[in-house]
């Protein structure tokens, strides 16, 4: 700034920077200079100018602050030292603007003034739209020339054809056996699909029949080019996947109409992991999905690996290391891991295709890592997946919004103004016009409108009595674990709290598994002389069940009850499938097994033999997960889980769309044991057999405290079981326990009303 | 032939009668075009490959025929075939491959390479200005979209600023004036911060990005 003439300074002050700047000197300075300060009559405002630039302006009142403020900025950025002398002068000429008089030089105070002022003059977006590189496009079309040249010499170019590509079929048999009808059996050679050792090059032809199939692929691309403008091209095809016109109405809304970034907020049990499967098959088959980060709560990782793998035959790794991120252009991973430090600078450095978000109320708080990680995430292709998508207020519908398509619903003032209730906070107004904005990018389904109705559900307890010589094994089995469950390791190595937990659980699944379990410690021989007594004794009383009641009565069930129909029996053990699959064939009766150990196509074996010619499919819950076994009504859990989400998942597989008779489910527990008290805390306080499913995981969301950790369950059960012999205490500590429960489901219930207020009852 | 042989064979025989539905009647039944691709998809045996055809004394030279797949900023396929014929030192571009080779004959004799690594710059100009016209025309219609979504986010972030500017200069009545103006000024840098955010992520939306394949080549002769 050049030099201000004397005669035109009006009012001149100056201050002393000092370690107290802010507090006092300002202070001091707005008492001694009133009028240095005070605006110019015609003007509600006094620019503050540095330099060449106006930085800011301050208004009449409490200038002093104000001024203050702009100074202790100015004076930071440029570190000024102590005892730094600052000037302010009032122009004769230029009334409206106090000039700010800096020790430093006029670049200095050029880069001060770019830095206050140049982020309201800069904030515009400034990006253009991205054209075509010309020399991008010139080297794209000379490398294609090269490789086409390249791979002549290289590959010694053959007179003859070159077909190297092996060929690999695998027919879609629904579809056959649909057509065959048709086309007069002419498709019997799809009906076997070629083994590997069946596959043959393509110089098994000889070159006209090769132009032939070289001239339908390129009649099959360009019928692809004209269906692929408007048509699903991954729906077909897929034959573990029942696919439901308001599914197939979210995925042509995704790719056609949102531009593949979207909230599915499907009320819960109508398929929105289906949904999220389809977009993304329809990415993948179209060439647009090259990365993909799939985030989901750490319990249903493996569930939505298998999903994937099974449904869509899209097979994502779960990732668990850091390592692994690079490793992988497409996974599944917990959200609460990926947004630990390590994981987050890793994945968010990554520029990705698609990203998904299950649970996505998780991200309901903008001021949450969660959230904060998922917005740092650069992708193309967005889907959030909530049932809920408000839990208490209606600006976390705001910021899920925002994290799809930012600045649609305006600021979140904006947004307050406009739809958020005055009074009441939790309920909306302008409803129709929410709602049409909203429709742009969430898609919500409702139950009532899509008709499809799930057929009523029957639970049938079965208390039996153990006979004399179960009672005696659970006891004795029960007395040591009391005694010995503090004494052992809690980490899983030699005999520890783990095994003991596992022993308890098998006590009341099957005599002749828990026995099989105690000669695999014995065998180890890690165990004192007292525990290997006890142990000892347990496997003699194991063998002197002759036949445990459970058997007797699921056979009973079985032959007298089912009339034929298909039943689904499902244990937690191994062996105790494999005793239950032994008794079941010896009495000649056709039976399907399912376990965690076969491969897919093993188990897809197992579900055509049960749907084709088995009665009895006998599962464990490692195998369950994923898999539509609708066709069967009835469920037996022979024994329960303590984990309320396996439970759940077991119902899951009959209990569906598609089911269309009342299914039937069947919960064995044996009496005064403490299967009995699981039992009563699933039906009664968390009420899970009434629900439908997928609720239980919202319900999960609400619980508190340790329960937080589903898993944590467990131990809390064992802790109860170890700590009180009586069964009326039992009883009182594990309803206190589903009190718990109870609460989570009252206020999952809360927030079902929430979204019924807020987003309606019709679909979105 | 192997069985799975006679199933490729199969496939085609299905992909041909429904190409000709498509060009008797116009329309493509999706469904079964669908369900025949469910088996499996032929265009893997597309890539590359080189075929030799007599052409009745038409034209004597080369030809490619070339795939431009386009994934941004929306998804567009499409193919062309590119012939020089070397006698009369001209370039043919043909639209619509399969209409150009129904005619032509299959040359089922042993064929020398003739061809240079420099025959085949004469393809590159003719290539280029068709890419380029495609990825323009594939622009302009998603440019649109661009504008209301760049006009979008800029309202937003504007306004945005603009709030916390307000909130900035009545502060001083906060009763933690430094540590509410010190939260603001934060604010107004996540802010600025997520602006350029938001600009590479639109820009990156609209990139275009496409990838160029040769199909099939080979050669034409008398």
């Amino acid at each position: 700034m050049s030099a201000i003439p004397a005669g035109d300074i009006r009012y001149q002050s100056q201050i002393i920077l000092t370690d107290h700047f802010m507090e006092n000197g300002i202070l001091q300075f707005e008492m001694e200079n009133r009028q240095l300060l005070a605006p110019h009559r015609d003007h509600e405002k006094v620019e503050l100018v540095v330099g060449t630039r106006i930085v800011d302006s301050i208004c009449r009142k409490n200038q002093g602050y104000l001024l203050s403020v702009e100074l202790k900025e100015i004076c930071e950025k440029l570190r000024l030292d102590v005892g730094a002398k600052i000037s302010m002068i009032r122009r004769i000429s230029d009334p409206r603007r106090l000039y700010i008089i800096l020790p430093v030089s006029e670049d200095r105070l050029n880069q001060i003034a770019l830095d206050t002022d140049g982020f309201s003059e800069s904030l515009q977006f400034e990006v253009e739209y991205p054209k075509l590189s010309e020399s991008q496009l010139s080297n794209e079309v000379r490398e294609t020339l090269d490789s086409l040249w390249n791979h002549e010499i290289t590959e010694e170019y053959d007179s003859k054809l070159e077909m190297k590509s092996k060929l690999r079929l695998e027919p879609d048999k629904k579809w056959l056996e649909d057509t065959n009808s048709t086309r007069n059996g002419e498709q019997e050679d799809y009906k076997e699909v070629p083994e590997q050792s069946d596959l043959k090059t393509f110089e098994d032809f000889n070159i006209s029949d090769q132009w032939s199939v070289m001239l339908a692929a390129l009649k099959e691309l360009q019928m692809l080019n004209i269906l692929g403008a408007s048509n699903l091209m991954g729906v077909v095809g897929l034959n573990d996947v029942d696919q439901y016109p308001h599914q197939l109405r979210t995925v042509r809304k995704v790719l056609f109409e949102t531009g593949g970034r979207a909230i599915l907020a499907d009320e819960v049990g109508l398929g929105k992991t289906v949904e999220a499967g389809l977009i993304l098959r329809e990415y993948y088959l179209r060439g647009q999905m090259e990365s993909l980060l799939v985030l989901t709560p750490a319990s249903l990782t493996h569930q939505w690996q298998e999903e994937l793998g099974q449904k869509f035959e899209l097979d994502l790794p779960v990732i668990q290391s850091v390592q692994d991120v690079n490793k992988f252009d497409r996974f599944i991973i917990s959200l609460d891991l990926a947004k630990t430090s390590n994981f987050r600078s890793i994945i968010g450095s990554r520029s990705w295709d698609m990203v998904i978000v299950d649970e996505a109320h998780k991200l309901k708080n903008s001021k949450t890592l969660n959230f904060q990680f998922v917005k740092g995430l650069t992708s193309r292709y967005l889907l959030l997946l909530t049932a809920t998508p408000i839990q208490n207020e209606l600006l976390e519908l705001f910021n899920l919004v925002h994290l799809i398509a930012p600045g649609s619903l305006g600021t979140p003032n904006q947004f307050r103004k406009s739809y958020v209730h005055p009074v009441n906070k939790k309920l909306p107004q302008n409803e129709r016009v929410l709602r049409q904005r909203l429709s742009r990018y969430m898609i919500r389904n409702c139950r009532l409108e899509t008709h499809l109705k799930l057929p009523p559900r029957r639970v049938l307890m079965r208390r039996l009595n153990a006979t004399k010589e179960e009672k005696i094994v659970y006891e004795s089995l029960t007395q040591f674990i009391r005694e010995s469950y503090y004494m052992v390791s809690r980490v899983p190595q030699g005999l520890n709290q783990l095994t003991l937990m596992l022993l308890q659980k098998l006590a009341t699944s099957s005599p002749e598994a828990l026995r099989l379990s105690i000669e695999g410690i014995l065998k180890k021989g890690e165990l004192s002389g007292e525990m290997e007594d006890s142990f000892i004794n347990l496997r003699e009383g194991c063998l002197k069940v002759d036949r445990a009641v459970k058997f007797v009565e699921v056979m009973r069930f079985i032959t007298e009850e089912a009339q034929g129909d298909k039943v689904i029996v499902f244990t937690q053990f191994r062996a105790t499938q494999q005793q239950l699959v032994k008794l079941l064939q010896k009495e000649g009766i056709s039976t399907a097994e399912f376990h965690g150990e076969m491969n897919v196509n093993r188990k897809r074996k197992q579900v055509e033999k049960f749907r084709k010619e088995s009665q009895i499919l006998v599962s464990t819950d490692c195998g369950a997960e994923g898999w539509n076994l609708q066709f069967a009504r009835i469920l037996i859990n022979f024994d329960l889980p303590w984990n309320p989400m396996k439970v759940e998942q077991r119902i899951g597989r009959v209990h569906r769309l598609g089911q269309e008779r009342e299914v039937l489910i069947l919960n064995f527990c044996i009496k005064d044991t403490i299967e009995e008290h699981i039992v009563n805390l699933l039906s009664h306080k968390i009420r899970l057999f009434e629900r439908v499913v997928g609720e239980l995981e919202m319900i999960l969301g609400h619980l508190s405290g340790d329960l937080k950790e589903i898993e944590s369950l467990d131990s809390k059960i064992m802790e109860i079981l170890v700590k009180y012999t009586d069964d009326s205490d039992q009883r009182k500590e594990i309803e206190t326990l589903g009190d718990e429960f109870k609460k989570a489901g009252h206020n999952f219930e809360q927030v079902r009303k929430l979204q019924e207020n807020f987003l309606g009852k019709g679909s979105l | 032939m192997s069985k799975a042989s006679k199933n490729l064979a199969k496939i085609a025989a299905a992909l041909d009668s429904l190409h000709e539905e498509l060009l008797a009647s116009g329309k493509i039944n999706s469904d079964d075009f669908l369900a025949v691709r469910s088996l499996g998809s032929l265009q893997e045996y597309l890539r590359g490959q080189s075929i030799h055809f007599k052409t009745s004394g038409r034209l004597d030279g080369y030809f490619l025929l070339i795939n431009l797949s386009c994934r941004r900023p929306s998804s567009h396929q499409m193919c062309r075939i590119f012939v020089y014929d070397r006698v009369q030192d001209t370039l043919h571009e043909e639209a619509n491959p399969l209409n150009f080779m129904k005619d032509l004959v299959l040359d089922t004799r042993e064929v020398v390479k003739e061809c240079q690594r420099s025959d085949l710059d004469v393809f590159e100009k003719p290539i280029f200005s068709w890419v380029k016209r495609e990825v323009e025309n594939i622009q302009v219609n998603n440019e649109a979209d661009f504008l209301e979504e760049k006009e979008r986010l800029n309202t937003y972030y504007l306004k945005q600023f603009e709030e916390l500017r307000n909130k900035k200069k009545s502060v001083f009545f906060h009763n933690y004036f430094f540590e509410k103006e010190a939260r603001i000024k934060e604010d107004i840098k996540q802010n600025h911060a997520e602006m350029k955010e938001q600009e590479d992520l639109l820009s990156l939306r609209y990139q275009p990005q496409f990838q160029i394949d040769i199909l099939l080549h080979g050669s034409l002769s008398k």
